[in-house]
């Protein structure tokens, strides 16, 4: 005897056809089963209905589902012979208000009151077919709503949704579908869910904002909506005309031993771009990080393709790029430094970041400018239900973020806030170092508005600061300042545009009084204000186009040298002010020629201005840029284009579909790059220095193809693929022997232009869903540079291909997580990857009574190789819904076998000899426990 | 500016008890290099040393491998010449040359092995007096500087170098003085004492300094030594002899090169090492690399004295002696007291009835001052 609630999601079938059989059935149903069942004799008197269903389960075979609660008062009595099943139930529930329906699998439901509906509204047949049905009640809810608004949220799975004026015609032709998807609980957007359906089979992805835009042939269809970490639902639709739905999705409630099986939620297969890796901000928080701190970069970097320097250092180099080749794109803003404090902590507070995707092969065409990557981190746009917020309190940093509503359902804010309080540990050391400080902080802000159903509003904000003096002596600070509004405008269903303005600022500021008469303050920053219009055009089922226009106008303070304080004898120095415009027009289409061959081709020009007013120097063509060459300097006047660089940059990526769960892409892509950083540290400083490209200094350019398999196994919960690249390189800044990069007012007699290339495979297995998840990296990869032009100066190892710092030929990194309850997780993470070159003395000298390290050729040799593991344990609280705070806890360590991995190696004189140390950033395993709080 | 970065970073995550130095030794292969190292100062106010070695696998410690039987000459281009003269060791000197500011100097060197190298013309540079050598007591030690001031603000690039000499006294005082055979302890005569000894020692660290960024040649408290507190230069009187050498730009930009690479490095923020490109080159074999760079011009010294009156107490150097002394009998003078026994004798030993029986000793560190390391005779320069 089985006692449920009824749910109606699971009666029905999952395709028109069988739906339609299911009507069928259902008019024939009571004659048909009455002949099809056995007979029924029994004699019960004052019996209760229980016992009496349970008599007719054991006679008929069949199945009773109804509440027990309605019905144990009831009794009654019961005497028939050889009845057919539903003579019987007549006799039973007749004149009492019980009411009985039957599905197509013969179960019985039973309630009191209106019977239960075991199938759809029947509204889709033809007028004639649906007066058949007429005794089914419709739902007058949905009429009403479906008549008072044109802009439906579907919320609900087993309910038939009208897209277009009804009609009575026959439906053929294509009509256009769109709207957003939404978070149920929090109304935020739900970007990239798979919205699809089977026959014929048409898919498309929401976008950043949860925008959708689907091409339908008219007629019904079950809409299917998949999106990572949401419930898989599905709408039913009766496409008559162009219409809007917005789709409602509920996040997913961990189960335990529920798989989710899923056709499309493993995007890669069919994606059209290769190379683009999403990590959302859950998986993030999993990965075990040195301090706890969920930390953006370092999950990146556990990416195939993705390198980096060593632990303290958030520059990544992705294929063989230096970390200025990457565009790290937050909420739009360009942010030029990504690390706090020494490089452990990356810029992005977990708290507010959304998700994080890499391009690292196919780049958008409305990207540019940058020759390696992009990096687009999204950030949150806040419940716009209710009020909420979170708090942290980790070993060194502690966060804070509120979010909610300004105006419900329209407004919704965000602000998130996080701060160190390292200076605690620094008050507890030795005399000498008592007043040394290092600390930072960082605060974001978004505001999300909808204006009305076409448009929208987002502000975002963000700020960033580090400081750190040592004793008193020298104080560093640096930061980011990125403000920005972006205009959301949808022209109709298929076309959008995005309208986006803003100002990104970074500065660094290095001071010292300690000397009076030698007290300076240096500094430096680039500003820049960006206008960018985007649209997105869903021309058809097969064409999706985007194009659009950006300009960037940049403005650098590459330098200044300034006295601090009266006794200061420093003479100002102020290097010139640097200007530059750059603009670019871009198109790009995705065509899906076959439902298995789709292309996205992309055309993107990009022309750079250097801007006056400027001196500029020239120098004897052909000669080494040298101040020995030095031929004359010209003035330019404000305004003035002082040289002007443009070029073609294509993106182009194909996909064809093999199998349902393999496919093959290939790609092409170039870039241009016009701002570099320089640097001769190994990993990026805080005070280096970014040039643009003027009359001397050429952009960077660099092309790259690359090739993929693609193939998802087990329904598509395990995601495997291979890519291999080729990339070239030219123009990349590197920096002569003895280089002297800050306050240089002559910077290109001290740089080179070299060529570089770059070459690898990469594998990755992925599972993301189920208790045991996580991904499995391996990349195999070479980055070499060369300069061999002794025109240009100085030839570095005699002209011949040098390894790059970044070049780490083999790297597995292994992210894993097991799930015990939906309480309890465990995370493992283990890392392995070649030692990074480095320049080794060969010889020693001895010279003002020392001996000191003689060097040759650069990155010849190679630090030991590097391999860590890190593990945590994740605890949440209780998971009660309705209670004020939920709290949880991460405890873990990071380094867990304590391996002394070097960070480098090096030699230095010491009372007269040289001494060779290897250096690492954390010589044991660290131990963390953070704690986290949700209101 | 990026020297005190590098400073502050490690210093900052050696106090979060994180990062962590080991010894390392490399694995590959020692590479055959044997460069001609040249380093020198063609002095116009005082004789003139050049001292000629190679380098040296970085596995060969400390082995000086000096060029001996080179041919040297100091060449003007106003066509002078001077040839220096070997002392055997690698250092070839000459006496004060008559050098004229007006004209440039270079070095000629003809090695043994038949190899010419020559160096570039370096212009004569004129170095302003020291104004002063002082110092201050910063975060428990002494920071010893230099100011000097060039009116004419033609300097701007500075060398440094200095000797450093210190009187101290061992704990004890030796009256006796061992000597054999037959093994015996005499009374110590006074100048063979062996009480105050002094002890010198030489700047091992490239000391560079530039006012090029400044409105005047000034230069003020160019950090020279940092003698911690404790230090055995702080036992009684202490002195250092500064040297002050003015340099090109370009001289200053390849010792400041040399400087990062040997003794800036191991931070996070590390400028990766370079190739040393100096002013002299192989004539034989122009891809030759050659060590060093030859300046020319006139050197200034400055000499101060710190006495230990002048400092904290806490900041002195303590001894760390046995207080008692140990009694060794007649017959056992050999085992204490023979060189490399550890024990020297203080003062004889007489027992309660007045009779003299052995020679009260203590360990040698503690009643020899020449154990560590100094000598017993007056440097010239040393106050009375």
């Amino acid at each position: 005897m089985t006692a449920c609630t009824n749910n109606k999601a699971t009666m029905f079938a999952t395709t028109p056809f069988r739906l339609l059989t299911l009507i069928l059935l259902m008019l024939t149903a009571r004659t048909a089963l009455a002949q099809k069942d056995s007979l029924v004799t029994m004699d019960m008197k004052q019996a209760r209905i229980a016992d009496v269903l349970e008599e007719l389960e054991k006679q008929t075979g069949r199945r009773f589902y109804y509440d027990t609660t309605d019905f144990d008062s009831t009794r009654v009595d019961v005497s028939v012979r050889q009845q057919s099943f539903t003579k019987v139930l007549d006799a039973i529930f007749t004149d009492r208000d019980i009411t009985y329906s039957i599905d197509q699998y013969h179960r019985v439901f039973i309630a009191r009151g209106e019977a239960i509906r075991t199938d759809l509204p029947l509204d889709f047949f033809d007028k004639k077919d649906s007066g058949k049905v007429a005794s089914e009640r419709e739902d007058t809810a949905r009429n009403r709503q479906e008549q008072n608004s044109s802009l439906q949220v579907a919320a609900l799975e087993n309910k038939l949704y009208t897209v277009g004026e009804k009609t009575d015609g026959p439906l053929h032709g294509i009509v256009n579908l769109a709207g957003y998807t939404r978070d149920a609980k929090t109304g935020e957007p739900v970007v990239g869910a798979s919205i699809y359906i089977e026959n014929p089979r048409i898919g498309v992805f929401s976008d950043q904002f949860g925008y959708y835009s689907i091409s339908l042939p008219r007629g019904r269809h079950i809409l299917n909506i998949q999106s990572i970490g949401m419930r898989d639902t599905r709408r039913l639709l009766m496409v008559y005309g162009d219409g809007k739905m917005n789709i409602d999705l509920r996040t997913q409630v961990m189960t335990l031993k529920k798989v989710i099986v899923s056709a499309e939620k493993a995007s890669n297969v069919r994606r059209t771009e290769m190379g683009v890796q999403k990590i959302d901000i859950k998986t993030i928080k999993q990965v075990p990080v040195v301090f706890g701190e969920a930390d953006v970069l370092r999950v990146v970097m556990t990416l195939p393709g993705v390198k980096t320097v060593g632990e303290a250092s958030t520059g990544l180099n992705v294929r063989g790029g230096s970390a200025d080749q990457n565009l790290v794109l937050f909420n739009d803003g360009t942010i030029y430094n990504t690390a706090h404090f020494f490089g452990m902590f990356s810029a992005f507070n977990p708290e507010v970041v959304k998700d994080v995707e890499l391009y690292k092969s196919s780049i958008p065409a409305k990207y540019g400018g940058r020759l390696s990557s992009v990096l687009d981190i999204n950030s949150r746009e806040g419940n716009k239900k209710e009020i909420t917020g979170s708090a942290g309190i980790g070993l060194l940093t502690s966060r804070f973020n509120i979010e909610g509503p300004l105006v419900k359902e329209k407004t919704s804010f965000i602000l998130g806030g996080r701060t160190t309080y390292a200076n605690w540990l620094l008050a507890h050391l030795p005399d000498q170092y008592k007043n040394s400080r290092a600390s930072f902080y960082d605060v974001n802000l978004n505001i999300s508005h909808e204006i009305n159903k076409s448009n929208s509003l987002y502000f975002m904000g963000y700020l960033s600061q580090d400081r750190f003096n040592l004793n008193n002596d020298t104080t560093y600070g640096y930061g980011n300042r990125n403000i920005g509004l972006k205009w959301k405008h949808v022209f109709s269903n298929k076309i959008y545009s995005l309208v986006a303005a803003g100002y990104d600022r970074y500065q660094y500021n290095i001071s010292s009084k300690q000397n009076p008469v030698n007290a300076y303050k240096l500094g430096f920053d680039i500003n820049q204000l960006y206008l960018r219009a985007h649209f997105s055009w869903f021309l058809s089922s097969s064409h999706t186009l985007e194009f659009g226009v950006n300009t960037l106008r940049y403005k650098l303070h590459p330098g200044s040298y300034t006295p601090e304080g009266k006794p200061s004898l420093v003479v100002p120095d102020v290097l010139q002010t640097e200007q530059a415009l750059e603009s670019a027009a871009y198109i790009s289409d995705r065509y899906a020629i076959s439902s298995a061959l789709s292309l996205e081709a992309g055309l993107r020009y990009s022309i750079y201005s250097y801007l006056g007013p400027n001196q500029v120097n020239n120098y004897a063509p052909g000669q080494p840029i040298t101040n020995d060459n030095l031929i004359n300097t010209k003035n330019y006047g404000s305004g003035a284009f002082i040289k002007t660089y443009s070029n073609p940059e294509y993106r182009l990526s194909a996909r064809y579909i093999i199998t349902e769960n393999f496919s093959v892409k290939a790609g092409y892509n170039t870039q241009r790059q016009y701002i570099h950083a320089l640097s001769n540290t190994t990993a990026m400083a805080p005070t280096d220095i970014w040039k643009l490209s003027d009359p001397n200094i050429r952009p960077q350019s660099g092309d790259q193809v690359s090739l993929g398999l693609y193939r998802n196994f087990k329904s598509n919960t395990i995601e495997t693929s291979i890519e291999v690249y080729y990339k070239r390189i030219k123009n990349f800044l590197d920096y002569k022997s003895g280089a002297k990069l800050i306050m240089n007012h002559h910077i290109e007699t001290d740089v080179l232009q070299t060529k570089g290339k770059a070459y690898g495979v990469e594998l990755m297995v992925k599972k993301l869903t189920g208790k045991f998840n996580g991904w499995l990296s391996y990349t195999w990869s070479r980055t070499l540079l060369r300069q061999d032009d002794p025109n240009a100066g100085e030839l570095i190892n005699n002209g011949s291909f040098y390894p790059a710092n970044y070049d780490k030929p083999h790297d597995v990194t292994v992210v894993s997580n097991y799930r015990f309850s939906h309480r309890f997780s465990i995370s493992l993470n283990a890392t392995y990857s070649t030692g990074r070159p480095i320049t080794l003395p060969i010889g020693i000298f001895y010279y003002a009574n020392s001996w000191r390290t003689l060097y040759a050729d650069r990155n010849a040799y190679r630090i030991p190789d590097y391999f860590r593991t890190d593990f945590s344990m994740n605890i949440e609280g209780n998971h009660k819904v309705h209670q004020k705070t939920h709290n949880s806890w991460t405890i873990g360590v990071y380094n867990l076998t304590g391996r002394r991995n070097a960070y480098s190696v090096y030699y230095t004189s010491e009372n007269g000899a040289v001494n060779g140390y290897k250096l690492s950033i954390f010589g044991s395993a660290i131990p963390y426990v953070n704690f986290n709080i949700r209101f | 500016m990026t020297r005190s970065l590098k400073n502050t970073a490690p210093a900052l995550l050696i106090l979060l008890l994180l990062q962590c130095k080991d010894p390392y030794v490399s694995p590959y292969a020692p590479t055959a290099t044997g460069y001609l190292v040249v380093e020198g100062y063609i002095t116009g106010n005082g004789p003139t040393r050049i001292m000629l070695s190679h380098t040296i696998p970085l596995t060969d410690r400390d082995t000086l491998k000096p060029e001996i039987n080179a041919q040297l000459r100091v060449e003007g281009d106003d066509n002078s010449a001077w040839t220096l003269v070997g002392q055997g060791n690698g250092v070839y000197s000459i006496d004060t040359l008559p050098l004229n500011p007006a004209v440039k100097y270079r070095l000629r060197i003809h090695t043994a092995g038949n190899k010419d190298y020559l160096s570039d013309y370096a212009p004569f540079k004129t170095t302003p007096a020291i104004d002063s050598i002082n110092w201050a007591i910063v975060g428990g030690g002494i920071d010893i500087y230099a100011n000097t001031h060039d009116p004419s603000n033609a300097t701007r690039y500075y060398q440094w170098d200095y000797d450093e000499t210190w009187q101290y006294f061992s704990s004890e005082v030796s009256q006796g003085k061992y000597q054999a055979p037959p093994p015996s302890v005499v009374s110590r005569d006074i100048n063979d004492q062996v009480y105050i000894c002094w002890k010198s020692a030489i700047s091992t660290s490239l000391l560079l300094g530039s006012t090029a960024k400044l409105a005047q040649d000034v230069v003020y408290r160019a950090l020279l030594n940092s003698i911690p507190g404790g230090s055995h230069r702080l036992s009684y009187k202490y002195s250092t002899l500064v040297r002050q050498y003015a340099l090109t730009e370009d001289a200053y930009n390849y010792l400041a090169l040399m400087q990062k690479n040997s003794q800036s490095l191991g931070s996070i923020f590390d400028a990766q090492p370079v190739q040393l490109k100096g002013n002299i080159h192989c004539l034989s074999v122009p891809a030759e690399q050659v060590i060093g760079y030859i300046s020319t011009g006139t050197l200034q010294q400055k000499r101060i004295f710190i006495d230990y009156t002048q400092i904290p107490n806490d900041l002195r150097y303590h001894y760390l002696c046995p207080i008692d002394d140990h009694l060794v009998t007649l017959d056992s003078l050999d085992f204490y007291f023979a060189p490399g026994k550890g024990y020297t004798p203080i003062s004889e030993h007489i027992n309660r009835s007045g009779m003299f029986d052995g020679w009260m000793g203590n360990l040698t560190i503690c009643a020899d001052c020449r154990a560590m390391g100094g000598v017993t005779t007056k440097p010239s320069f040393w106050p009375n």
